[in-house]
């Protein structure tokens, strides 16, 4: 398996991307109340419940991302109906992060308003680290198999 | 430069059966290289319906429309670059409106009764049985009988076709300033090949002389040795062709060769194996029709010679092999080239067949899922669902299925299974050991059979390279932007030139 630089540097992008959105922008929109925590101080939930949790979604979306990428690469498809058991894998493995989201939120969040906010950025949080690395820059043999990879990969490699 | 093949007999046939397919490979590409060239070919045989003639006539007509389809894109791969043309079939019977014996041929009861003399001689040349038996069959391995029709054959009489084309065309080319190139193929120890092989070799000579373009034409034989038997049936006619008298018919030919007819031909061939293998008997008709042989595979890389190397007439070339009844890669001559042309052709025609047409075929009847066929938009267009927004460059595409698509793929599908035969049937030669290729996978055609190295017998592929040479390889690589062109016709070009590792 030959792992291609372009593949693995858009990857780590969008890690660096959801690393800037998850633990710049996000605890900033806490901070500024846009997001809004009122049952104890933002600083504390964030350092307290916010960091934590959102750690744990951080690794396991990326860690989901990069074992399918070098999972995949190893595909040896020598038709249209292999695809299907990869497909499923690819689900699989996507079900980790969706695992990580309900245990962060479960283990760490205390806050109400926490909750509310939370369900909706993590699942944002995933799709960026998840979802959109694997659309855009899974291995030749499985490129367009995640969802919506068939238009989001050209936008990144034209030509493609 | 244009070759002229004329095949006589079985022999000839098989002989231009693998001329064609060594054509469609590309062996030729460098030896006749203008499609205005080529090469022309012409059957001859009495027995219309012999099985072998009948293979070889389809095989051409295959390749040809196949040829069509590359019409654009020439010289960019060796496949489909040699073009053959086809003179059909002229058999000495054609004119002939009497039965097909020799006594009807004859006018023997004519004969009899009007020149005694000659009627007893003929008594004497030929038994009853044999001016009896019926021809319709082929000369039933009978030279006599053979020498004794053919000769009947004037080529002076230029309103008979498809002489008067041929050599119209010879002499064309030569006025052109090129040098036309005849080869004559048949077998020399049977009846047809035998009997035809030094008739119309003289009378092509001496035709050849009469319009004054013998010294610009260069005139070969190619003659096959006894190369297979067979055991006559219990229930066989009287009149048939006797193995055992194979060696016999040999011995006086070649002597006929060298006392009478050195200078019919420029350039002689002889081919011949130690080991015979094993046929089915057949007295002619369809049932004749014997495997390919790995002789007729010679008798196509000496044309190769003949073309590219202008042997002189009294040069001596030995062909052998190292081990007695096997046939190796080491043992073919230019084998680096033609094992190249012969092993890519084989790797994508099993391709073709076994990955490309299936998935195709699924998309064309559920729809394309480009997870599947990642490679599918670069040579035909989205045009359904979603799919139709994934593609910027859709509208310079073909559709899959356009009845041009379908055809082409139908065509490429129909020359890959026939090749893929031919090669087989090569393989399957009885006293012969054939180690060019896996003949059992390629038959296959089995979809977990992916190491494409494996195919091909006798090199010693390193793990890294046969781990490179599968199918699931050649998907991804089909998917590569500097693809060859639109379309049916832009992914064969671009899956053969996968297929070209060497």
């Amino acid at each position: 398996m030959q792992a291609k630089a372009p593949e693995i540097i858009r990857i780590l992008s969008f890690f660096a991307l959801g690393g800037l959105l998850m633990f710049l922008i996000q605890p900033i929109l806490y901070q500024n109340q846009i997001f809004f925590i009122s049952d104890q101080p933002p600083e504390i939930w964030i350092s307290n419940e916010y960091i934590p949790g959102t750690t744990l979604v951080f690794l396991v979306s990326a860690s989901a991302a990069i074992a399918w990428y070098f999972w995949s690469a190893r595909a040896k498809i020598a038709s249209a109906e292999q695809v299907q058991g990869w497909k499923l894998m690819w689900w699989l493995i996507g079900l980790f992060p969706v695992i990580s989201i309900g245990v962060a939120i479960a283990t760490y969040n205390t806050s109400p308003d926490g909750l509310t906010t939370l369900a909706f950025l993590y699942p944002i949080d995933v799709f960026l680290l998840y979802w959109i690395p694997t659309a855009t820059s899974s291995p030749a043999p499985v490129k367009y198999l995640p969802p919506l990879s068939v238009f989001l990969r050209p936008l990144f490699e034209p030509g493609s | 430069m244009s070759l002229y093949g004329i095949g006589i007999g079985g022999t000839g046939a098989k002989c231009l059966e693998a001329i064609t397919h060594l054509a469609a490979t590309g062996v030729f590409v460098d030896a006749a290289p203008s499609t205005k060239e080529g090469i022309n070919v012409l059957f001859v045989d009495a027995d219309e319906t012999n099985g072998s003639l009948e293979r070889a006539k389809n095989s051409l007509s295959l390749y040809q429309k196949t040829y069509a389809l590359f019409a654009n894109e020439r010289n960019s791969i060796p496949l489909m670059q040699t073009g053959v043309s086809s003179f059909d079939l002229w058999s000495p019977f054609r004119n002939a409106s009497t039965d097909k014996q020799l006594a009807a041929f004859f006018s023997y009861n004519s004969l009899k009764q009007n020149n005694s003399t000659l009627g007893h001689l003929f008594d004497i040349l030929y038994t009853q049985e044999e001016r009896n038996a019926n021809l319709d069959v082929g000369f039933r391995g009978r030279p006599a009988i053979g020498s004794a029709v053919m000769s009947q054959v004037d080529l002076d009489r230029l309103g008979e076709e498809p002489w008067r084309s041929l050599v119209e065309r010879i002499r064309v080319d030569a006025a052109g300033g090129s040098t036309p190139k005849i080869v004559l193929y048949g077998s020399i120890f049977g009846g047809t090949g035998a009997s035809g092989l030094p008739t119309i070799g003289r009378l092509l000579a001496n035709k050849l002389k009469k319009e004054n373009m013998r010294n610009g034409v260069k005139l070969a034989g190619i003659f096959l040795l006894p190369y297979f038997s067979f055991t006559p049936t219990g229930d066989a006619e009287q009149v048939y062709a006797r193995a055992d008298q194979f060696m016999l018919n040999t011995e006086a030919a070649l002597r006929y060769y060298l006392t009478e007819a050195q200078q019919i031909f420029d350039v002689v061939y002889l081919l011949g194996s130690q080991t015979l293998s094993t046929v089915e008997f057949s007295v002619g008709k369809q049932s004749q029709r014997n495997d390919p042989h790995f002789l007729e595979v010679y008798a196509g890389l000496a044309t190769r010679h003949f073309i590219r190397e202008n042997p002189d007439q009294h040069s001596v070339i030995l062909v052998s092999r190292e081990i007695k009844d096997q046939i190796s890669w080491a043992d073919i001559p230019e084998s680096g080239r033609v094992k190249q042309d012969l092993s890519a052709a084989v790797r994508f025609a099993y391709v073709w067949l076994s990955y490309i047409v299936p998935e195709l075929a699924i998309a064309s009847s559920k729809g394309v899922n480009l997870g599947g066929i990642p490679w599918f938009k670069r040579f035909y267009k989205l045009d359904s669902g979603w799919n139709r927004f994934a593609s910027p460059s859709n509208s310079e595409s073909f559709g899959l299925n356009d009845l041009e698509q379908q055809e082409a793929i139908a065509r490429i599908s129909d020359w890959c299974r026939d090749y893929l035969r031919w090669i087989v049937e090569l393989h399957d030669c009885q006293g012969e050991t054939i180690q060019l290729f896996d003949a059992a996978a390629i038959s296959s055609l089995s979809p977990g059979r992916d190491e494409l190295a494996m195919l091909v017998k006798g090199k010693n592929v390193s793990e890294a390279r046969r781990l490179q040479e599968t199918i699931p390889n050649v998907r991804v690589n089909l998917d590569k932007p500097d693809t060859s062109g639109k379309g049916t016709i832009g992914l064969a070009r671009t899956l053969y030139k996968l297929c070209r590792l060497d």
